[in-house]
This record gives C-alpha cells, sequence and structure tokens, in this order.
C-alpha cells in the first residue's frame, strides 16, 4: 500500500521537501510501523523517537491503523509561543 | 440568563496571522460588562537564546491541525478551571472569554509571536485561564520555532 507523509520544520528541512510517499508498504500497518519504515528508507530524517502523528487534524496513537492512500502529518517536537 | 452574547468568545477563538499582532486590541475584545478582570499575556522574540544572539524568529504551522487543536485546548481549559462547556454556560458566574493569536512566518525581535487575552467576572479565573492557555499551546499546537542567528539557525524542541 502507499502512503503519503506531510513534513514540517526540521522534518521537512532534512528531507529537502514537504511530503514523501511510501510505496509497497505491507499491510497491516500501523504508526509505529510507518515510522518504522519511514526511519529505513529515509535516514536522513534523523531519529524519530520524538516525532509524533497526526491524522487529519487530530493527534494519532501509535497504535492507530494506516490504510491505503492515507495521509499522515509528522509532528516533530512543538516549540509554539 | 444564557451567556448569549459572544458564545464564539466563551468557546474561545483563535486566529493565526502572518501580520504583526496586536495585544492591545485583543484585550478590548474580550472585555464584557459581567467581567471584571481581563488577563493578557505577550510571548515576544527575544535577542538572546542560550548564549546565542538571535536576530529573528521563523514560525511554521500547521495551519489546519492548530485550528482543530486549539479548539480542544479551549474546552480543555473550561474543564480544568471547572466550567461548563460553552454551549451549557447559563449564569453570568460561568464567563470565560477567550482569545488567542499566534503569528507565523518572521517575526522581528521584540515583536509578539503569540497573544492571549481572557476575561472573566474574577481575576483567579482570568489569570488561570491565561497561564492554562500559554502552556498548554506551547505543549500541543503543532507550531514550531527557528531561532536565526548572525551565523544560522536551529529549530527550537528538536533534539540532537
Amino acid at each position: 500500500m502507499r502512503i503519503t507523509v506531510q513534513l514540517f520544520a526540521g522534518l521537512r528541512e532534512r528531507a529537502g521537501r514537504d511530503e514523501l510517499v511510501l510505496d509497497g508498504l505491507a499491510a497491516p500497518l500501523d504508526l509505529a510501523g510507518l515510522k518504522r519504515e519511514l526511519a529505513r528508507r529515509h535516514p536522513e530524517l534523523g531519529g524519530l523517537a520524538h516525532v509524533r502523528a497526526a491524522l487529519g487534524t487530530r493527534y494519532a496513537d501509535e497504535a492507530a491503523a494506516l490504510a491505503d492512500g492515507m495521509r499522515v502529518h509528522l509532528i516533530p517536537p512543538v516549540s509554539g509561543g | 440568563m444564557p451567556l448569549p452574547a459572544d458564545l464564539a468568545l466563551e468557546r474561545g477563538r483563535f486566529e493565526l496571522r502572518a501580520t504583526a499582532l496586536e495585544p492591545e486590541q485583543l484585550a478590548r475584545r474580550v472585555v464584557h460588562p459581567a467581567c471584571g478582570a481581563v488577563a493578557t499575556f505577550s510571548g515576544t522574540a527575544r535577542d538572546h537564546s542560550r548564549g546565542r544572539v538571535v536576530v529573528r524568529l521563523e514560525y511554521e504551522a500547521y495551519a489546519e491541525m492548530v485550528e482543530a487543536e486549539m479548539a480542544r485546548i479551549f474546552d480543555d481549559c473550561r474543564r480544568e478551571l471547572g466550567l461548563p462547556a460553552a454551549e451549557d454556560a447559563r449564569l453570568p458566574e460561568q464567563h470565560l472569554r477567550m482569545l488567542v493569536e499566534h503569528r507565523v512566518g518572521s517575526v522581528p525581535i521584540g515583536a509578539p509571536a503569540v497573544a492571549i487575552a481572557v476575561a472573566a467576572p474574577h481575576r483567579e479565573r482570568a489569570f488561570a485561564a491565561c497561564r492554562f492557555l500559554i502552556d498548554t499551546l506551547k505543549q500541543r499546537l503543532p507550531i514550531w520555532k527557528k531561532e536565526v542567528y548572525a551565523d544560522g539557525s536551529a529549530w527550537i524542541g528538536e533534539r540532537p
């Protein structure tokens, strides 16, 4: 299956773009699994241990199940204010 | 008597802006006859950080989610302070009028990056809400700050 990952801030700069498309992912897949696969395919992103993820406009649990075609927003540690 | 006047402010209102914030305008907008206290907070761009000279800040946001997450933070704020949801508030004592603005893009030194104004019947709730809102948005809003130095830059919050 295919997942599109949106990147922000430092992740976006290290990737050199604001979106990554991951193809050929094996189902079933949860967010934790996606992060592992992302780290393997894109080591330039650096450590993802402290990176959270959002589905739509809400933080999602690492165990959230992903389906083909979904869009995941990766949220590095926030620093607003 | 319901709290009709400005349900939007009782729910909490948030704006993401690419232009200069005006904290004193915010304070004016939350004022209400049933509220005897207005508390405000501004977070302004500081010229130094961890021993380095900062020349400006740059903020990036996941704009669509910022709106949604801030709405949840406003709800949490009312709950935290023991108030009913804005829709269910009926008494003048239950007022809590909240306005928050955050800037994105480049912010010059000395300019506000975030501004909060809260009105409540009494000062304890106004102070508490203001504090809750700034502390919680710093933990949860998907907004990122980059410090720009004379010779480089760093995203704040990132760990090596």
